[in-house]
């Protein structure tokens, strides 16, 4: 089974932004950089997969657009266990749109049985690349997901939290019988989880509540350092790139009025009586 | 066309006016309070505004529909498949709909709108918006980036526009008065699905408080809540203040809430009249979820802790002092 990892290079999302004085920009130059989040707990989550699973045979592939400085992203990526690391050299930022045609022509090419993806990006927020390439592809889509289950062995004698294992089991034993390529996909919904069957090739978006990343260890490091990262240009791959959103400005969110700090509880007590907020 | 001269093709498309169609969030038996709040802001595009209803035995939610003001079609699609639709089929409905009448599409920004709208524009090739917050001009957007570090404006020209909103941004459109018949219901039903590659197979809602997004006001604890003598003292306060609860990440770790209540830019984004956070240093990933509060109000034994700077109203010190005095003042 083969699953494809896009991944993001972002703007450390532990450190405060700083917005250009053109307004249009937010600082990226000289500013610490890491992978996506979410795409750390997608990655982490194949690499998981492939570990509970050898009988899947899953080879991870990882793909990422950007710069040059994109690489250490994916040596990064090497270190967490991607088999294949792939880099579309792109010094413009694209849209999601553009991101998710590029990513359509490494689909296709590559034929994936499964990608799995970032919910959102930390920079832009956007949430949209996942279920773009699963439109783009006419693919299955599930987002958001906190659990994924492949095979009837990973259902913990627990459950998953209030899902009990009893209704999960059912639910791949139904679905296998009429199905083999269905996966279940288990998503956070407003006010409760949502389990969805999958029939593969499909795309999952990953929630960092999925599992917590582990950290790297210096072999992984090392042996990471040496791997192959296959180029390639988006210039070269035929798709139409042209930008269809125009940045106006970028600003600050409003400030709101400084805080009053009240010694006693209630003299809190007695301002929100007064503003009727009790 | 009478006025087509005889050499012109055969078929000349009229120039329509385009309209603006919102999708109706409910549960199949009743409306959620976004969507009123979407229609008022589909007035922003002077165009007018129809309303799409996709559910199972959902007339009830077409007919509550058609009594918001600023709606001049209810379309109903009422069949069963659409309670384990997903994404995949609402795209099936929608493509067809966008190609031929409607130039706008107004969601909210929550799972419905969030899966759906990235999908449908791709298939349409437009470029569209996820989390609207403002409506400048109508090709004029305001959205946060950076977990609401940041507000962007965007001019989008495609012919399309395609957009999630902050429904809890825009005021709720009021109902038509007694003098005003209902909005025109349209039936849909012809419509297909799509191939059913995805299918809900099981949802489980265990969440009994008022939705968080809802809630007039909501209690969020974090890290800074953990310990035990202070859970009495936090149910007390939600009881007293009729709140529903939320949490950071953190808390989240801790298991003090459950997953689906994380407060912030991987969880919820709230708007309530007040919003209380206790032991809650304001990480930029937190504050993402609480900026539209109206009301904040702080409890950290941190002077510098960085919710200060978001909150109205704070109380510096140690929540197992702080939270039974508050107690003692609120029931005096
Ligand atoms: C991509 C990404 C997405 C994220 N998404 C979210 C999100 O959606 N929501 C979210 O919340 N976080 C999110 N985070 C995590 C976020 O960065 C913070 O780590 C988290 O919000 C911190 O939670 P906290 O305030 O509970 O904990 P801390 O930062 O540890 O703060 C605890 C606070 O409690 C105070 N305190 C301690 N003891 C007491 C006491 N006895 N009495 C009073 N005060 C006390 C301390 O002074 C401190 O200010 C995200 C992070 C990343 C990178
Ligand atoms: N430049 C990129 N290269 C590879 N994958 C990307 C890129 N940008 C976004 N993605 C993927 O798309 C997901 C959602 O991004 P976004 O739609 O920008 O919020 C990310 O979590 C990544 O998995």
């Amino acid at each position: 089974m083969k699953i494809l990892v896009p991944i993001k290079r972002v703007i450390d999302p532990y450190i405060a932004i700083r917005i250009d004085k053109d307004e249009l920009h937010v600082v990226s130059e000289n500013i610490p950089h890491a992978m996506n989040p979410f795409d750390e707990t997608a990655l982490s989550e194949a690499a998981a997969l492939k570990n509970a699973l050898p009988e899947l045979e899953i080879e991870i592939i990882v793909a990422s657009i950007g710069p040059a400085a994109t690489k250490e992203t994916l040596r990064t990526a090497l270190a967490m266990g991607a088999d294949r690391a792939i880099h579309v050299l792109c010094k413009q930022p694209l849209e999601p749109l553009a991101i998710a045609k590029l990513l359509k022509i490494l689909v296709d090419e590559i034929k994936p049985d499964l990608v799995f993806m970032g919910k959102q990006s930390a920079d832009g927020d956007n949430g949209q690349t996942g279920p773009m390439l699963a439109g783009l592809l006419d693919w299955p889509q599930a987002c958001s997901a906190s659990s994924i289950l492949l095979h009837e062995k990973q259902v913990p004698e627990d459950g998953f939290g209030t899902v009990g294992p009893g209704l999960a089991r059912l639910i791949l034993e139904k679905e296998e019988e009429n199905d083999p390529d269905a996966i279940i996909v288990i998503s956070e919904v407003e006010n409760g989880l949502a389990s969805r069957v999958l029939t593969l090739p499909a795309l999952v978006t990953c929630d960092t509540r999925l599992n917590t990343p582990k950290p790297l260890s210096l072999a992984q490091v090392m042996k990471a350092k040496h791997s192959l990262i296959e180029q390639r240009k988006s210039s070269d791959m035929t798709t139409e790139l042209t930008p269809r959103l125009a940045i106006v400005k970028i600003s600050e969110p409003p400030q709101r009025p400084p805080c009053q700090i009240f010694d006693q509880a209630s003299e809190l007590v007695a301002q929100l009586r007064k503003r009727d907020l009790l | 066309m009478s006025n087509t001269p005889s050499n012109a093709p055969a078929k000349v498309p009229e120039k329509v006016l385009g309209r603006v169609l919102v999708l109706a969030d409910h549960d199949h038996q009743s409306l959620s309070p976004f969507t009123p709040r979407m229609v008022s802001a589909a007035q922003s595009f002077d165009l007018p505004v129809d309303l799409l209803v996709a559910g199972n035995d959902c007339s009830p939610v077409a007919n509550q529909a058609a009594s918001f003001d600023g709606i001049e079609q209810v379309l109903l699609t009422d069949r069963e498949e659409l309670i384990t639709a997903g994404a995949e089929d609402l795209c099936a409905l929608l493509v067809p709909l966008l190609q031929d009448t409607y130039d706008v599409l107004l969601t909210p920004a929550n799972g419905l709108g969030r899966d759906l709208v990235p999908r449908l524009a791709a298939q349409l090739d437009v470029s569209p918006l996820s989390d609207v917050t403002r409506i400048i001009e109508p090709d004029l957007f305001e959205r946060p980036i950076h977990a609401g570090a940041a507000l962007v404006q965007i001019r989008l020209s495609e012919a399309k526009k395609l957009m999630t909103l902050r429904a809890g941004n825009f005021p709720p459109m009021k109902l038509r008065d007694d003098k005003q018949a209902p909005a025109k219901l349209v039936s849909l039903d012809d419509k297909a699905l799509a191939s059913r590659k995805s299918k809900l197979i099981g949802e489980e809602f265990f969440w009994e408080q008022p939705s968080l997004e809802t809630a007039s006001v909501v209690i969020g604890v974090g890290g800074g809540a953990q310990d035990k003598e202070n859970f009495a003292l936090i149910e007390n306060l939600m009881a007293q203040f009729d709140a529903s609860l939320g949490g950071t990440r953190l808390a989240l770790e801790l298991g003090m809430v459950p997953n689906n209540e994380l407060i912030g830019q991987t969880g919820r984004t709230i708007a309530p009249k007040l919003y209380i956070a206790l032991g809650i240093s304001g990480a930029v990933q937190h504050l993402a979820g609480i900026r539209d509060a109206q009301v904040i109000i702080a409890i950290n034994k941190d002077p510098d802790a960085p919710i200060f700077k978001v909150a109205d109203y704070g109380l510096v010190g140690d929540l197992r002092e702080v939270l039974p005095e508050l107690q003692k003042a609120l029931v005096l």
